[in-house]
């Protein structure tokens, strides 16, 4: 799951367009209601998201090898924009890491250890979106194992 | 022909994406691995690039950390099928990256920018989508068609030294007057047509 944290402001902030979730949800949100598979942008995602596995797995190549090929062949169905809300405020200052674009002027903050607690799903209407299935929900579920997890998004890869 | 018409569009032609050549393209067609890392490979690219781009594209680490990364895959003995366009892309992003820096506020160059990260994009999606239905007449289409574009941007550029450079050169080296000039133009003397 890729989680976007930045005030989200639909006009007039500090960030540019690249870090400004209210752009970025309808630069996702039309590809995937589209079914788009040609999206440049789910393309930079699908490579992006590669590259993080590629930082994260180096000692198993087999699973850093599988994961990258689903981030590249993924339906872009899994592109699927949701909008998380953080009280920013209650969030200790040492656990706002400032980095990247958030060094170079946009307002945003990295989060690494956001707790279940911290915030809640503002809208992903799972049930109103036809292209969302059962696998969506069993891949949110606390309930599924790491392998159960592998497995759905491989079958969804092809 | 105006001057910068001409020198733009080679300079366009030259900074554009360098396309894989057939042969590599079947390389990345045939070998998962290297399909998988050039496409890592072109995501640190585009991550050194895209501060100096308008595109809506999000910069992931510093480029310190993407330059690494990028010599990184260009020293793993997996890229040599692809070492030569890897090399041709990286010393483009090299140039763009200085040229940027020293013409903060150029739309110019940010144009061009714009233009290889679009064309890497396009690129991209196609080798992805041949990867995926073993189809690869999309991206060969692409190199024909990028080499067909750099060959026509050349031969406008050769014309227009003709027009003015060497033209200059005989009137004022060799005193020709330029009705002689035309005289000898005519007769394809001084330089064929491209």
């Amino acid at each position: 799951m890729c989680m976007w944290g930045s005030p989200f402001y639909p006009y007039q902030t500090a960030n540019p367009a690249s870090s400004n979730p209210y752009k970025i949800y309808s630069q996702l949100y039309e590809p995937f209601k589209e079914d788009d598979d040609y999206n440049k942008l789910v393309a930079q995602f699908r490579k992006d998201l590669g590259n993080g596995v590629n930082l994260k797995m180096s000692s198993d190549k087999t699973l850093r090898n599988a994961l990258i090929d689903i981030c590249d062949k993924i339906e872009v169905t899994f592109f699927y924009p949701m909008v998380y809300r953080v009280d920013i405020q209650q969030i200790p200052d040492k656990r706002k890491i400032v980095e990247n674009s958030g060094k170079i002027g946009s307002n945003e903050y990295l989060i690494r250890d956001l707790q279940e607690t911290e915030f809640d799903i503002l809208f992903a209407d799972f049930e109103q979106e036809p292209n969302l299935d059962n696998d969506h929900l069993q891949l949110i579920s606390e309930s599924i194992s790491n392998n159960e997890a592998l497995a759905i998004l491989e079958a969804r890869s092809k | 022909m105006i001057v910068d018409d001409t020198f733009s569009q080679l300079v366009k032609q030259s900074l554009g994406f360098v396309v894989p050549k057939e042969d590599e393209i079947d390389a990345l067609l045939a070998d998962n691995d290297l399909y998988r890392e050039y496409g890592l490979a072109l995501a640190w690219m585009q991550d050194y690039l895209v501060g100096y781009s308008s595109l809506p594209f999000h910069r992931r680490t510093p480029k310190s950390e993407s330059k690494t990364y990028i010599q990184e895959v260009l020293s793993s003995d997996l890229m040599k099928p692809l070492v030569d366009n890897f090399v041709k892309n990286q010393a483009i992003i090299l140039r763009f990256s200085e040229i940027a820096e020293a013409n903060t506020d150029s739309e110019s160059i940010k144009s061009l920018i714009d233009n290889f990260l679009n064309e890497m994009a396009d690129f991209r999606i196609f080798l992805r989508e041949a990867q995926k239905n073993g189809d690869k007449e999309s991206l060969t289409a692409m190199y024909t068609k990028q080499k067909s574009a750099e060959t026509e941007a050349f031969k406008a550029q050769l014309q227009w030294l003709k027009n003015n450079v060497l033209k200059s050169i005989f009137i004022s080296s060799l005193k020709f007057q330029p009705e002689e000039l035309n005289e000898l133009e005519d007769e394809a003397i001084l330089l064929p047509e491209y």
